[in-house]
């Protein structure tokens, strides 16, 4: 890696302070997980790093409201969010899709904000917490606001984000009876990043669909909502026929993309089963969400 | 703005330490270069492999993907420090017997990660061996040996040994 | 490492410039990929090797995808001859079997 200036400024303001929106070459860093990888194969040589290590606390605490929304904040370790009592009771499903995201000493690192802002099309948790309903608060020189994550991820690496604006929490609506499953398919070895992704959040009156979010990632340049499979579940009650059709939908909106992890047409023939086994293992999933 | 080195000061093997270092290097960089150890070593450098796995703060991580710099204030454990120089910890006496490596080359890591397992998990199941394991790469392939040494470290760990002397 | 060969390991290239050289897209085996091995000895005299005696190293790995191969000629009636054997080569080996062959993107 080639040689740069890190400060590690104490508070969130400082920190803004000290990234100049107009310098690309300017960066925060949170665990480095991902930008170390950037740094080393050369692809980014920054001339100062902006260390968010030591902005403390609040920043790092995983907590409920009254209303029985969950707060992660953007610097907790992925770890955390996986051993957490509280998003086991609250979103389980966020907590099994870490068991399979990366291996353990990238979990004990890398943050949920790096894992938001990377925008990585290829990553675990923002297909699920898109699916989730869940928004982020972020922070910059004019103050605060508010987005879902379906809108800060706004493609290939890129988000809504300016420069010099931090992600400091994470929202996850309280689910109710929601239920959800994320579906990680990779095609290279079990640990490998997914070749598609696949998380659906629902919700049922009695035996028919009463609302559902559908979002495939990896395939795609981001991850992305399936408005018309979420449309031909909606009203319906689940069976084969059902799913099918969602099935369909969602091939048939997918924008997929070619890698090394499979062609095109593979992986549409992977969403293909991926996207009604989602909809089944969510519908399955008892007392929220599992798989 | 500076890209001169800093001095950090954490413990290194339950010894306080003073060192300077430069921002852009990483742990492995820094523990070979300042400290002359080298269980810790760089093979994939993409954190997928294992190979440089220390302890910080009890928690392992790839050393290839940490920054040197931010070890300040944190207690650091290498695979050096499991047992007395001429000793084996029960991890590594494990391996041995259980024949869990071919060219040894990722067995630092491995045994780093089991002793991280085992503080979690004293116990585990192959499965929560596979799953804590999964981030470590060996090329020979002797994973079902590696599983077994887990296990009978485990099962050692709770009859009260410490490992060969 | 035979196993890997079989399963995933590819070399990609574009002009004969290798764009997977790292461990992120060179996909080796991993504690779950590996499963539950036996192994058996098969008793052999090689005339040319002192006392008889044969190399065990690299020699067991000949077996692996030509049984794996079989394997899955075995199960779905395809008969795969290039490696890696992986689930996507299987498909287009069926599709192509039924004439809807799946698409080149
Ligand atoms: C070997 C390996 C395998 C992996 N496999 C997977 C996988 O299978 N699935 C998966 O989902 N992920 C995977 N990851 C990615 C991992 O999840 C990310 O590297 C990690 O989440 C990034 O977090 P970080 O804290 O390390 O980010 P950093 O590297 O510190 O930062 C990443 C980016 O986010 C920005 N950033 C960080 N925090 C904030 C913030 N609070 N506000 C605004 N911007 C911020 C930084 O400026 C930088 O641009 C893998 C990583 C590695 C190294
Ligand atoms: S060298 Fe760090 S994980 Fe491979
Ligand atoms: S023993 Fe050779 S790489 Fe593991």
């Amino acid at each position: 890696m080639t040689p740069f200036d890190l400060v590690e400024p104490a508070s969130l303001e400082e920190a803004i302070a000290l990234i100049d929106p107009d310098d690309p070459d300017v960066r925060a860093i949170a665990g480095g997980t991902a930008l170390m990888l950037m740094m080393k194969a050369g692809v980014f040589s920054p001339k100062r790093l902006v260390s968010l290590r030591r902005i403390g606390d609040s920043f790092s605490k995983i907590s409920t409201t009254t209303a029985g929304d969950l707060v992660v904040g953007a610097m907790t370790p992925l770890s955390a969010i996986e051993n957490s009592p509280e998003v086991l009771r609250h979103a389980p499903v966020i907590a099994r899709t870490m068991t399979r995201l990366s291996n353990v000493r990238v979990r004990n690192v890398a943050t949920v904000g790096g894992a938001l802002a990377h925008a990585d099309p290829h990553m675990d948790l923002p297909p699920v917490l898109i699916a989730l309903g869940a928004s982020v608060t972020i922070v910059g020189p004019s103050g605060e606001r508010g987005m879902a994550v379906e809108q800060l991820l706004t493609g290939y690496y890129e988000t809504a984000l300016a420069k010099n604006e931090l992600i400091t929490r994470v929202h996850i609506p309280a689910l109710g009876a929601t239920r959800a499953a994320y579906f990680k398919v990779t095609t290279g070895s079990a640990d490998d990043w997914p070749a598609l992704g696949v998380a659906v959040a629902l919700d049922m009156v009695g035996s028919s669909v009463k609302s559902a979010r559908i979002v495939v990632s990896a395939a795609t340049t981001k991850a992305t909502r399936m408005f018309a499979a979420e449309k031909a579940l909606i009203g319906k009650s689940a069976n084969d026929a059902t799913l099918k059709t969602v099935a369909d939908a969602a091939v048939g909106e997918a924008e997929i993309l070619a890698d090394v992890r499979g062609s095109a047409s593979y992986k549409r023939e992977l969403l293909r089963v991926y996207a009604a086994r989602a909809v089944r293992a969510a519908i399955e999933a008892r007392g929220g969400a599992h798989q | 703005m500076s890209t001169a080195a800093r001095t950090i000061n954490f413990t290194l093997n339950g010894r306080p330490v003073t060192a300077d270092v430069k921002p852009h290097h990483n742990v492995v960089e820094f523990l070979q270069s300042q400290f002359a150890l080298f269980g810790a070593r760089e093979s994939c450098g993409q954190g997928l492999c294992g190979c440089c796995t220390v302890l910080v703060d009890g928690k392992p991580v790839s050393g290839c993907l940490y920054l040197a710099v931010f070890l300040d204030g944190a207690e650091v454990v290498t695979v050096e420090n499991l047992a007395e120089p001429g000793k084996l910890d029960l991890i590594q006496d494990a391996f041995i017997e259980c024949g869990a490596f071919q060219c040894g080359y990722c067995t630092p890591g491995f045994i780093m990660m089991s002793r991280a397992l085992l503080v979690q998990h004293p116990d585990p199941d192959d499965q929560q061996i596979r799953d804590y394991l999964t981030g470590n790469l060996c090329r020979c392939a002797a994973y079902p040996e590696i599983v077994n040494a887990v296990k009978m470290a485990a099962r050692k760990s709770k009859a009260g040994s410490t490992g060969r002397s | 490492m035979q196993l890997g060969f079989t399963m995933f390991e590819k070399v990609h290239l574009d002009g004969g410039q290798v764009t997977n050289a790292s461990l992120a897209d060179y996909k080796i085996p991993g504690i779950h990929d590996v499963p539950p091995m036996e192994n058996e000895a098969v008793d052999t005299y090689q005339s040319n090797g002192p006392f008889g005696a044969k190399g065990v190293g690299e020699l067991a790995t000949f077996g692996v995808s030509p049984a794996i191969a079989n394997a899955i000629d075995d199960a779905v009636g395809v008969r795969l001859t290039e490696l890696p054997l992986n689930a996507e080569a299987v498909l287009r080996a069926l599709r192509a079997k039924d004439n809807k062959p799946l698409g080149d993107d």
